[in-house]
């Protein structure tokens, strides 16, 4: 038989010994009973290392490669009357019924394949722009030093022009002595 | 005494965990507590059973903090308090904040300080003329900083990779030792465990990530409503309790003799953001401009700084060549030369927030410009972030956004005596609304409500 302060003491004694127990937790999630963070994501990625993981990802890009290319750019337009634009038009014509049906089964409303293609893509794209912004830096940073490199030429002109003007007055002087 | 049937009691905590809300372990916590009180006998360890029933259930830290609980409400000891700041061995404002609060509730609660750091109580006393006598200091080493500190260095939350562990998971063990845990460095990372948390916060500094615990706390404190604007906005958390940082500068002796001083205070950070060098710049084209009325100003730069600093080198370097009549440079001056600093200024100028889009960058609060006011020293401070919280413009002191504002209304201030004296006045009346004594109150009567419910005394 057990009175209040039994109890009481009770209560302390199980108060340490739990404290005891929970001493030997390791595991943060075991003593919150929950998992209390979600697993690192692509979003954790600092700017560097994003890239490297793009690269990586994407081994078949060429890494060194930007949008600037060395080569000239030549864009070849197709004219909207030529024969493979008319074969073309129809084939979009007799196809786009079927095309919405088989869309529609495979993939518009079909949440799976939706997440698994969201989990897949959205990293990529962010990762898109992010290399985007860093080419947009560069750019930048080019634009910056070709400033700065237009500025020394014209200052340099300037000096060279006194210096002319200068030496040029003095021929002009001793001419006149 | 009520003999009871354990059976009984057991079904009825069985019936309280089924229930699959946070309620469920106050409501067993209460009826444990009823059950004890009226003085219940059992001839089998009922109360052993429970607990572990409950440590299966909801784990060990859940049943830890119903037992912690009990004892405080059946009186067996003080309510145990552990207030956490990173950077307690450093001085700062924030730390202040902090310690204060420990001196404030070391009467009703047992109050341990945890440091990452070894400092001592006898160097916050002396840092912050606080009485600690009462409090424990406890340091809790992180692994992951202690491999990477540099000697005397605060722990930057900004190196911990996202992909690895949190490494603050060593400080949320340690909050479930105490009934209340009161983080205080606005660490986010630190999952607390207690029956009651407490986040205060200085700004939301950094973004939400993977270790965002903040939603987690009992309650939000916020410096200023700035901070609790950016907490909105950043974090989409409602803060609870907004109270202002205490600040006690008045002086004893009553108001002395100003000289014509203009004072800034504020350490010399290496990003410069406290703005040094724009106030010399200001300064000197004033001077300038008005050579009549400004040649017996003076304007004073005091702050601290680090040994190193290369900011501080570019101020003197700007400096080179001014006599010290109109521009004084005072480093790391000590409490006594500041409070001498304050008293003798008429004119105080803060600029920090100038030309800045970080909102982290921008004044959160400002403790200088309040101890300034407390001085009888008029502001003339930058309209932005908490500063405009302090000083009302044209009741006690002026706000500016721009320097062609600062120019005019410093000359206002020069040039009419009275209008110095009567918002000297303003800030004086002001200043007196931050200090320490209001703190306390606030801290004592927002956590006396917190004990008054974790005890039962409702």
């Amino acid at each position: 038989m057990k009175n209040s302060l039994d109890s009481k003491k009770e209560i302390q004694n199980i108060r340490k010994e739990l404290g005891k127990q929970k001493e030997t937790v390791k595991n943060i999630d075991d003593l919150a009973m929950k998992k209390i963070e979600r697993e690192a994501g692509i979003w954790e990625y600092d700017f560097d290392e994003l890239e490297a993981e793009i690269w990586r990802r994407f081994s078949n890009l060429e890494k060194n490669c930007d949008c600037i290319s060395d080569e000239n750019q030549f864009f070849e337009k197709r004219k909207p009357n030529s024969r493979f634009h008319k074969v073309k038009e129809r084939y979009r014509v007799i196809s786009e019924p079927f095309i919405r049906i088989k869309m529609e089964e495979d993939g518009r409303f079909n949440l799976d394949k939706q997440n698994f293609v969201n989990k897949e893509y959205i990293p990529f794209n962010l990762a898109v722009i992010l290399t985007l912004q860093k080419m947009k830096d560069r750019i930048n940073n080019l634009e910056e030093m070709t400033r700065n490199l237009i500025k020394d030429q014209e200052e340099l002109l300037n000096k060279y022009f006194r210096n002319n003007s200068f030496v040029k007055e003095e021929k002009e002087e001793s001419l006149d002595e | 005494m009520n003999e009871i049937n354990p059976a009984v009691l057991i079904k009825e905590i069985e019936g309280f965990l089924k229930r699959d809300d946070i309620s469920s372990e106050d409501l067993i916590c209460r009826h444990l507590f009823t059950k004890v009180k009226e003085g219940f006998s059992s001839t089998t360890p009922v109360l052993q059973e429970i607990a572990s029933l409950i440590s299966k259930e909801r784990g060990i830290q859940s049943a830890y903090n119903i037992f912690l609980r009990m004892e405080v409400a059946l009186g067996q000891r003080k309510p145990e308090i552990g207030i956490y700041d990173n950077a307690l061995h450093f001085i700062g404002g924030a730390q202040k904040y902090g310690c204060t609060i420990a001196s404030a509730l070391q009467q009703d609660f047992d109050v341990t300080l945890i440091a990452n750091a070894d400092i001592s109580l006898k160097q916050l006393k002396e840092w912050y003329d606080l009485d600690l006598s009462r409090c424990k200091l406890k340091a809790v080493k992180i692994p992951f900083f202690e491999a990477r500190k540099e000697k005397n260095s605060i722990f930057d939350a900004g190196l911990v990779d996202l992909r690895e562990n949190n490494p603050f998971h060593v400080i949320s063990k340690e909050s479930g030792n105490y009934d209340i845990f009161v983080n205080n460095c606005m660490l986010e990372m630190v999952y607390p465990l207690a029956n009651i948390s407490e986040f205060i916060c200085h700004f939301p500094e950094r973004e939400i990530t993977r270790f965002f615990h903040v939603a987690e706390y009992s309650h939000i404190i916020y410096n200023s409503i700035y901070t609790a604007e950016w907490i909105k906005k950043r974090w989409k958390l409602d803060p609870h309790k907004h109270i202002y940082p205490p600040v006690d500068m008045e002086s004893s002796s009553p108001k002395g003799k100003k000289e014509n001083v203009i004072l800034s205070v504020s350490r010399f950070e290496l990003s410069g953001n406290k703005k040094q060098k724009e106030m010399v710049k200001a300064f000197m084209l004033l001077s300038d401009k008005y050579p009549d009325e400004m040649k017996k100003w003076k304007l004073v730069l005091a702050g601290g700084s680090t040994e190193k600093n290369v900011y501080l080198d570019k101020i003197r370097n700007l400096l080179k060549g001014i006599p010290e009549s109109k521009i004084e440079l005072k480093v790391n001056v000590s409490s006594d030369d500041l409070k001498k600093l304050y008293r003798k200024a008429k004119i105080f100028w803060h600029f920090c927030g100038i030309g800045q889009t970080d909102p982290a960058c921008v004044e959160h609060f400002g403790m200088t410009t309040v101890e300034a006011m407390q001085n009888y020293c008029v502001p003339v401070i930058f309209n932005g972030g908490g500063q405009k919280e302090v000083v009302k413009d044209g009741e006690s002191g002026f706000l500016f956004k721009d320097f062609k504002e600062l120019y005019n209304k410093t000359l206002r201030l020069i040039r009419k005596p009275e209008k110095m004296q009567f918002l000297s006045e303003g800030a004086y009346t002001q200043g007196k609304k931050f200090t320490k004594k209001i703190f306390s109150h606030k801290i004592k009567k927002h956590f006396g409500q917190l004990l008054k419910d974790y005890s039962f005394s409702d």
